[in-house]
Order: structure tokens, then sequence, then C-alpha cells
């Protein structure tokens, strides 16, 4: 015949599953809060201006953009794309080629935008769309 | 250890760890509804945000303090008298009438070059008094009423347009100006940062007269002047209160040319005005 466990051990086993499964919500928990904290929370924080665009022509008879943005909202923001009228631009800044661009809280940042065999348009109008990590935001300027 | 007792000391357990995750999600929830008032409050002061371009142009500014103060009229006592501020007792002229009555000289170095003229200061009466300004013309001899401000008590930050002021400058640069201030009860009347501005054609400099014509306090955080071939940006910080007045004095990079300036608000919004020559 099986002898019960003592009581001690069911004491200690009840409050293992107990935390056991508790650990389980509070990682659940802590993963949503998290995830809300990038997304939610940053898009919500998130409040930027572009204070000058300024369409150029370098030595060699080639364009670029120079696009000025300042953070006027409460979270560093990360720019992870600009794209003109659909073409994604290579972002450079103080002439180093970069993948994305952090700008503090109350910070601003000079981008030259480029691309490869695009050449901006006299009197055209260009869609500027800016990817961040807290959204998508667009902005319309002219040569 | 019986059944029940078991069963307690789990649910115990149980409780505290799910009121610490309670804890940690009614936490972040809260966050997130301030974040969301701040922004929104952030939001609605930038769009009250209202800068009035007055004017701008390619000038120089010429600022002048008065070289003399004195009491004018009647004989007043002069109780305080402190670089460009001074203070005045009012005196009984007739019953229920008390006056303050004053003069103040400058002295301009390019008379014949003047495109605009202002004269600028903040007054304080100590009960409510009306006031009047007066420039002296040089040409017929007598002086000339530039303004008059209704009754006011406590402080006033005025910036006067001066029109036609050929005749209220003397062949040598001088400028008097007179302040007189009535109130039916004795009071004080003081006047501080008197300056005349005189704006002089300069193709080198532009100057943008700014008015706060918002609300609340607006920033300015950095002015972007934009010419042809160049796209500059110049920081300012500068805070302006509800109906103050600010003159942005820049040096012009294509002098002559037209040119953008750009304002930036430290919240985030732009007001742009186009300065041609001439």
């Amino acid at each position: 015949m099986a002898r019960a466990v003592s009581p001690v051990v069911a004491t200690v086993l009840l409050l293992a599953l107990t935390v056991l499964a508790f650990s389980m919500i509070w990682e659940g928990v802590s993963s949503w809060i998290s995830a809300q904290r990038g997304g939610m929370l940053q898009s919500i924080r998130e409040r930027f201006v572009v204070e000058d665009v300024w369409f150029r022509v370098e030595a060699g008879d080639k364009t670029l953009v120079t696009v000025y943005i300042r953070n006027v909202g409460l979270a560093d923001i990360e720019i992870d794309e600009i794209s003109l009228n659909g073409t994604v631009m290579d972002m450079w800044v103080n002439g180093i080629q970069v993948d994305s661009v952090e700008i503090k809280v109350d910070a601003g940042v000079s981008i030259d935008l480029r691309a490869d065999g695009w050449r901006w348009k006299p009197g055209a109008v260009y869609q500027m769309v800016i990817v961040t990590r807290g959204g998508v935001s667009t902005v319309v300027c002219k040569p | 250890m019986s059944a029940s007792r078991r069963k307690g000391q789990v649910v115990a357990v149980g409780t505290l760890l799910a009121v610490l995750v309670l804890i940690s999600v009614t936490a972040f929830l809260y966050e997130l509804y301030t974040s969301q008032q701040e922004m929104r409050l952030l939001d609605e002061e930038r769009s009250r945000e209202k800068l009035e371009i007055l004017e701008a142009g390619f000038w120089r500014l010429d600022e002048y303090t008065p070289t003399s103060t004195e009491p004018a009229g009647v004989e007043h006592a002069l109780s305080r008298l402190d670089g460009i501020e001074a203070t005045f007792e009012s005196k009984k002229i007739r019953e229920r009438i008390y006056q303050v009555d004053w003069a103040a000289e400058f002295r301009l170095s390019s008379p014949d070059d003047i495109d605009r003229l202002y004269l600028r200061y903040a007054g304080v009466h100590t009960a409510k008094a009306s006031q009047e300004v007066y420039l002296w013309n040089y040409t017929s001899g007598g002086w000339v009423m530039v303004a008059r401000a209704g009754p006011y008590e406590g402080y006033e930050d005025a910036v006067i347009q001066v029109e036609g002021f050929k005749h209220l400058i003397a062949m040598d640069g001088r400028v008097k100006t007179r302040f007189v201030s009535y109130a039916d009860e004795p009071f004080e009347c003081r006047v501080d940062l008197l300056t005349l501005e005189a704006y002089l054609e300069d193709s080198g400099r532009v100057l943008v007269r700014v008015l706060n014509d918002s609300p609340s306090t607006v920033v300015i955080e950095a002015v972007w002047i934009i010419s042809a071939d160049s796209h500059e940006r110049r920081s300012i910080g500068v805070a302006l209160a509800p109906g103050e007045e600010y003159v942005l004095n820049l040096e012009a990079q294509n002098g002559g040319f037209k040119c953008i300036v750009k304002i930036v608000t430290w919240r985030g919004s732009i007001f742009q005005v186009t300065v041609r020559p001439g």
C-alpha cells in the first residue's frame, strides 16, 4: 500500500505549482507590457517636426535632399526609413550612411537623402514618408 | 497540517502574486493614460500657438536710450532715476485731477537714413490713469501727440510706431518725448526700458518684428534663413509672453536678395515670411 506524501511536501508542491503558474502569467503580462511600451506608448509619445526640406544639387550633377527633423515629443525617436514618392532613400548623417537615425527628445538632426539613379525634378510635388518605430508620417514638399 | 490550512496558504501566495501582476498592469495603464494626457496638452498648446509677423525687411536696428530725463510742464517730484528707469510722483493740478508730466530726450546718430521709428517702454501706474505720449515737432515748434493709452493700472508694455517722423527729429538727431498721465487720485508713474528704435535700410541685415498673438507663452526655438543657395538654421531660444513683441535681428546671407525667414517654435509650430529688398 502506497504511503501518502507528508503534509509538508504537499504544501511545498502546491506552493511551487502556484508560483510556477503565476510565473507563466507574469511572463505573459511582462511581454505584453513590453510590446505595448514599444508600440502603443511609443506612438503616443512620439512627435517630430520637419523643419526644413532642401532640394539640392551636388558636385558632379548629382542631386540630394536635405531634411531637418526635430523631436518635439516625449520619447526618443528612431527613423527607420524615408521615401520620396515611393523611392526608398539612403540616409546620410554627417557624411556617413546610416540604416536608421535616432533623435533624442528636443534634439534635431539634418539627414541627407540620396538614391542611385534618382533625381528630383524642379516643380514636382514630392510625398515624403517617414517611418519610425511609432508609426508613419507624411510630409508634402516641393523643390 | 490540515488540508484547509494548506489551501489557505496557497490562496494567500496566489493572491499576493495576483496583486503584483495587477499592480504592474495598473502602473502601465496609468503611464499610458498620463502620456495620452501630456500629449493631448502638448498638441492643444501647439494648435493655439500664433505668432503674428508684423513686418519684415532688410533693416538694421539702432536702439537708443534717453540722454536726459526730466519733469516737464508743472513741477514734479522725481522719486527715482535709475538709468533708463524713472519713477515720478503725481501732483494735484485741479480738484480730483492728479498729473505726471515728464520728458526725455534722445540723440540719433543717422537721422537721414531712418526708415521706421518705434518708441518702446514698459509703463507702470499705481492707480488707474490715462497716458498721452508726445514728440516735439522741430518744424512747427510744438508737441505732437503720437499715442494715447486708455486708463490702465499696473503694467503696460507699449510699442508705438511713430508715423511721419521726419519733422520730429532735429537736424542734429535730437528727439524729445513727453509723457503725460492723469488720474483722479494720487499715483506714481514709472517708465522702464524706455528705448527709441530706429530701423535703417541695410541689405546686410534682416529684421522681423513678431507678436505673440496666442494665449500662452511661445518659445522661438530657431530661425531658418533660406535663400537660393543656402538654408541656414540659427538657434534663438527666446520666450514671448502673450501679447509680447520681439524683433528678430538677423544677419542676411545674400544681402539685398529675396529670402525666406522661417520661425520654428519649441512646440514645433512653423511661421514664415518672405523678405524682399526695397
